[in-house]
């Protein structure tokens, strides 16, 4: 009676079954429940659900003549189906009100406990589905009747609630799944907008990657099994046999899993489920793998030759199928699409349990409904995949993402929207996105509620363009974001709220605003003599002058031009000393060198000048042509501020730290205290009408400025107003020993004597950003300190007792002093001049900072694994170090190899220069040992190459060459921060001597 | 047509360009006075009261918008014309000039004929 009712419904339920759509299953269900009792007696049918916001039974489907209204407060006080011929039960009879208190009716209870395929992660709660079939008769049913129609109403109704448990749960995870998606998206366009592209998908797709790997294995098919089971056990009553399974091959199809198993009368394989093809390969079972010894078993067609015989073998071996006595076995290929994804069989003890063809057809039917469950379990996964994935990526990225419902109200944030607002969650949540984070414009003004991105969003059902606002963080501070906001759409394309994403813009910000100011300085300073120069010009051109006339225009013209001319070249060096392009020559030269051109400039005012220099200085390392250039600029200011003349006296001394001081005095205007801070800056110029006649770029001093620094010295001035003024910088001098850049031997000892600490410290004055690097510090097994500014970082390092292992240094810092002064201060420190600094910055002053003898240098926006990867190099004893040598010669590369590889250096080697400069560019060796003398590239090439590229621009060179250089190819080599060794010259002490020179080898 | 010599005052803090200034307008017979800086400029119109001024606006001292904005201000001072002369070119700039009261606004680098074009039409209303 139940297989042929089932089989009667077959195709409605499997439909049923297969639909994720809810509407469409509430409508099948009646119609399946008329089918049932319609044909005997006139039925309204309802199907309810449970509303959990009204706490009572709605209908979500019912027949027109069923009042749509009804709702029922109650839950049925039996907790399985039952036939009620007349309803007495005062609640049920309240419920069904006058009109239908009175009639018989069926109440089969919906109720699905579980999620159907898979749990949702996290542990979040998850709807359940609870409801009821409602079937009110117009007249009295047969008692005997009532049981069949309600036992195939009770079997209607399984189907249903799993049916619509496994819809409501799917649209819950796509619902979010398309949620996360517009996040995901919203967040991409900001990304992109503002980020390097490339950086950023790398960054994502590496990291994510080992998240969606542990989310496929967690999201393993448990509960396809469970589904599966049921099938089964359906069957194997349904078909009156013993035993059913379902197997499913796998993706390769080398294994065979049996999924789901049921038995009656025989004892359940044991692990039968952890069977597989491999397995039972192995299980050599002679004489069996014959078709015909097995009578009654026939595979389908749609079952592959691999899988019949695996099959086979899986069910003689642990069903023990014999060729006798084994029963009939019927089995089905379960095939989605034109893809067989596995078999149903099943198996009965007698052998004259024949199959009929009702029997064949209801079984397809089922092994259809298996497919349709496994499709369902795989879509499912696929979209719970992808839910995981946008999760993870929210969860991760350095951008504040938040949610908001219609009314704008955040629904929730991502960790790094806390981050950058410095406020808890619950601070937040359930308040308008505008106020909780109090957004103004840019400069501070309030918004009117309808400019705001998120309500625009909304209204025009698009994201917007990313915006610049002020926000207040939870600190009291404000702070510049740049906002975009994207509308949230479900499934169905219905907007239920708004999608804000955001990144901290204050330090962008600040960049762009100086630069307008520096460029709106730089206008002014060029349109000024440019005014004059046009002027005098057109006057010339329009009017009739008398020869002195003439001649006064021209001059004019003539020392404006001149002035224009000046303005630009310092203008050009001062950018490419700021950008870290300039590169200096190095060499010892003697003070007297740069002094003597100097004086040679200044000869119409050379009774003026008084020089002091004391005999036997030492040398200096220094470029000469770039001290000649600040040395006369010193002494030109002094003679132009002195207007009323007056001596001018440069005097040279060595000072307490071996550095040599020059210092420039003269006895002029002097500086008024208030206008001496801002001196070495950009443009300025005293503010006193007295001096304007004086001209000058209003650049000469930042451009000393810069060159002292990259030096490695210090300049700075003394003035009382009226008094005149004494400018002193410090220069290195030639250190005893082989030739080396400055700064590089300090890398040297680093490496050596700290190791017992692993605390970092962080000086970075944007504290979010350093906080995060502080984390994934923590990460990496370091503890920090965090600093925002260099003043700090000098005064807690001056007290500190232990030093920190390495600091991580931000070269824009807000304060008097930025990165580079710190850098220069801690290098010129003995104490501490051995604490590996690592250059985090956006600025791309790779050669500068070398220069200046850093150990490592990071671009932001900073990569986790790199930074780790650094402070470890930094901050071990015996790094690994990789050379790369570079000759045409075998015998060469050979010796080098060997002579290295003994003294543990590890040693990759290139017999061209081309491939020379792809393993550099790719392995980034520590030092690139280099032969001058090669065919199609030579050295110099390989040098220039290395030099302007950005990944290769820092690693140190060797030249090793037999070639005789001429002093401009001294110089060149010199340029390019080259070590130069001749072949002649070349012992295994000597190259040693080098590399570690150039690593910072501790010996 | 005999009219009284017209007092026009040049403030520049760049000596090339009152230079500039005065050959422009020298040779129609203005009685040319000339300041160095924003003090001087304010000093010299409150004493000699001259019909026009030409003034820079970056000078050292009080710049040119306050030096306008203290002469329009001030009922003794308010007549004198004043044509602005700067040498950024931005909107806020003209703004700025507007709202200190000038009454006219030239951006360097400017032409010598535009300049006396304009400074002869001013004279003549």
């Amino acid at each position: 009676m139940q297989v042929e009712n089932l089989a009667h419904l077959d195709t409605q339920i499997l439909d049923l079954l297969g639909s994720l759509d809810i509407n469409y299953i509430a409508i099948q269900t009646l119609q399946l429940a008329h089918a049932q009792s319609s044909p005997l007696v006139a039925a309204q049918i309802a199907l309810l659900q449970w509303d959990v916001t009204a706490s009572c039974l709605c209908v979500l489907a019912a027949d027109p003549t069923f009042p749509q209204d009804f709702t029922a407060d109650l839950k049925f006080p039996t907790a399985g189906p039952i036939f009620v011929p007349h309803p007495t039960e005062p609640a049920l009879v309240a419920a069904l009100g006058p009109g239908l208190a009175n009639q018989s009716l069926f109440w089969i209870p919906l109720r699905q406990s579980r999620p159907v395929l898979a749990a949702p992660p996290n542990n979040e709660p998850f709807p359940l589905f609870e409801g009821a079939l409602l079937v009110i008769c117009s007249q009295p049913w047969p008692e005997g009747q009532a049981q069949v129609v309600l036992d195939n109403l009770t079997r209607l109704g399984s189907y249903v609630t799993t049916a619509l448990a496994k819809a409501h749960e799917y649209q819950r995870v796509a619902n979010e799944y398309f949620k996360l998606e517009t996040m995901r998206k919203t967040w991409h366009q900001l990304w992109f907008s503002v980020e390097d592209k490339q950086k950023a998908i790398e960054r994502l797709l590496g990291r994510n990657q080992a998240l969606h790997d542990i989310g496929l294995a967690i999201n393993s098919s448990l509960d396809l099994k469970e589904v599966l089971t049921r099938i089964v056990n359906e069957t194997v009553k349904m078909m009156a046999v013993t035993r059913g399974a379902i197997a499913l091959w796998s993706e390769d199809n080398q294994d065979i899993r049996i999924l789901a198993e049921h038995s009656t009368n025989v004892p359940a394989t044991q692990n039968l489920t952890e069977i597989n093809f491999s397995e039972v390969a192995e299980d050599n079972l002679a004489g069996l793998d014959d078709d015909n010894q097995l009578p009654g078993l026939n595979f389908p067609s749609e079952i592959s030759h691999e899988a019949v015989h695996s099959l086979r073998r899986l069910l003689t071996r642990y069903w023990k199928l014999q060729a006798t006595g084994s029963g009939s076995t019927l089995i089905t290929a379960v095939r989605w699409q034109k893809q067989t994804l596995g078999a149903i069989i099943l198996n009965h003890p007698a052998p004259d349990r024949s199959f009929s063809k009702e029997d064949h057809d209801l079984l397809n039917l089922i092994a259809g409904q298996a497919a349709v469950a496994i499709e369902n379990a795989r879509l499912f996964k696929a979209v719970t995949d992808e839910r995981n994935r946008s999760r993870a990526i929210l969860n991760s990225i350095a951008d504040g993402v938040f949610t908001t419902d219609l009314d704008l109200k955040i629904t929730s944030l991502n960790p790094a929207a806390l981050q950058l607002t410095k406020y808890a969650a619950s601070d937040l949540l359930g308040r308008v996105y505008a106020e909780a984070l109090g957004i103004s414009d840019r400069d501070g003004k309030a918004i009117i509620p309808e400019a705001s991105p998120g309500f625009q969003a909304i209204k025009f059902r698009s994201a917007t363009e990313p915006r610049i606002f002020q926000i207040k963080l939870a600190n009291g501070q404000s702070a510049l974001i740049a906002l975009v906001a994207a509308p949230i759409a479900d499934s169905g394309d219905v907007i239920s709220g708004a999608v804000g994403v955001f990144r901290d813009v204050t330090r962008e910000q600040e960049v762009v605003r100086m630069k307008d100011e520096f460029v709106s300085l730089v206008s002014h300073e060029l349109r000024t003599p440019m005014a004059s120069v046009l002027g005098f010009a057109e006057l010339i051109l329009t009017r009739k002058l008398t020869e002195s006339k003439l001649n006064l225009y021209v001059e004019t013209i003539h020392k404006e031009a001149q002035r224009l001319s000046n303005l630009i070249g310092d203008f050009l060096d001062i950018q490419r000393m700021e950008d870290g392009r300039q590169l200096y020559n190095f060499i010892e030269v003697d003070f007297d060198l740069v002094l003597r051109p100097v004086l040679d400039i200044f000869t119409a005012q050379r009774e003026r000048i008084e020089v002091n220099v004391p005999e036997n200085l030492p040398p200096l390392w220094a470029d000469p042509d770039r001290i000649v250039q600040t040395l006369t600029n010193l002494v030109s200011n002094a003679i132009k501020y002195s207007p009323k003349g007056g001596q001018v006296i440069i005097v040279a001394r060595l000072n307490q730290d071996n550095m040599l001081e020059i210092a420039v005095k003269d006895f002029g205007l002097g500086i008024p205290q208030e206008a001496q801070g801002q001196l070495f800056s950009k443009f300025y110029r005293v503010d006193n009408t007295d001096r304007r006649e004086i001209g000058g770029t209003g650049l000469g001093l930042a451009i000393s400025r810069e060159i002292i620094e990259a030096h490695g010295g210090k300049i700075w001035l003394d003035s009382e107003l009226g008094q005149g003024s004494t400018f002193t910088f410090t220069l290195p001098i030639k250190h005893s020993g082989p030739a080396q850049l400055p700064g590089l031997s300090e890398i040297a000892q680093n490496v050596s004597s700290l190791t017992d600490s692993r605390t970092v410290l962080i000086v970075e004055d944007n504290v979010s950003l350093g906080r995060l690097i502080g984390t994934y510090l923590e990460e990496g097994d370091f503890q920090y300190e965090l600093v925002p500014s260099a003043e700090q970082a000098i005064q807690l390092l001056d007290h500190a007792e232990i030093l920190p292992a390495t600091i991580v240094l931000d070269i824009g810092l807000a304060g008097s002093m930025d990165g580079w002064d710190l850098l220069i201060y801690l290098k010129t420190n003995p104490r501490l001049a051995a604490i590996p600094i690592i250059i985090s910055t956006v600025q791309d002053n790779k050669v500068r900072g070398l220069s200046l003898g850093q150990a490592a240098y990071l671009s932001k926006p900073l990569d986790t694994r790199k930074l780790i990867e650094t402070i470890n190099r930094v901050t071990t004893n015996q790094p690994q170090r990789n050379i790369l040598v570079v000759d045409d010669d075998t015998n060469v590369r050979q010796l080098l190899k060997e002579t290295l590889t003994v003294q543990d250096f590890v040693v990759a080697t290139a017999a061209s220069g081309e491939q020379g400069l792809k393993l550099a560019a790719q392995n980034r060796p520590d030092v690139v040992v280099l032969d001058l003398m090669m065919p199609r590239m030579d050295g110099f090439q390989v040098l220039a190459h290395l030099r302007s590229h950005r990944e290769t621009i820092d690693i140190p060179v060797i030249i090793v060459s037999a070639k005789e250089l001429t002093h401009s190819e001294r110089e060149y080599l010199h340029n390019g921060l080259a070590f130069f060794l001749t072949k002649s010259e070349y012992t295994p002490q000597r190259i040693r001597q080098l590399l570690e020179q150039s690593v910072g080898l501790a010996e | 047509m005999e009219q009284p010599q017209a007092t026009i005052l040049i403030a520049d803090d760049e000596d090339a360009l009152r230079f500039l200034a005065c050959e422009t307008l020298m040779d129609d017979s203005y009685q040319i006075l000339e300041a160095k800086d924003g003090n001087k400029a304010l000093e010299m119109a409150q004493s000699q009261h001259p019909t026009l001024i030409l003034l820079d606006v970056a000078m050292p001292g009080l710049t040119g918008f306050e030096v306008c904005q203290l002469l329009k201000g001030d009922p003794a001072t308010a007549d004198i014309i004043i044509i602005m002369l700067t040498a950024h070119g931005q909107n806020s700039d003209r703004e700025q000039a507007e709202a200190s009261g000038a009454d006219h606004f030239m951006t360097k680098p400017f032409s010598p004929a535009q300049l006396l074009r304009l400074v002869e039409e001013v004279l003549q209303k």
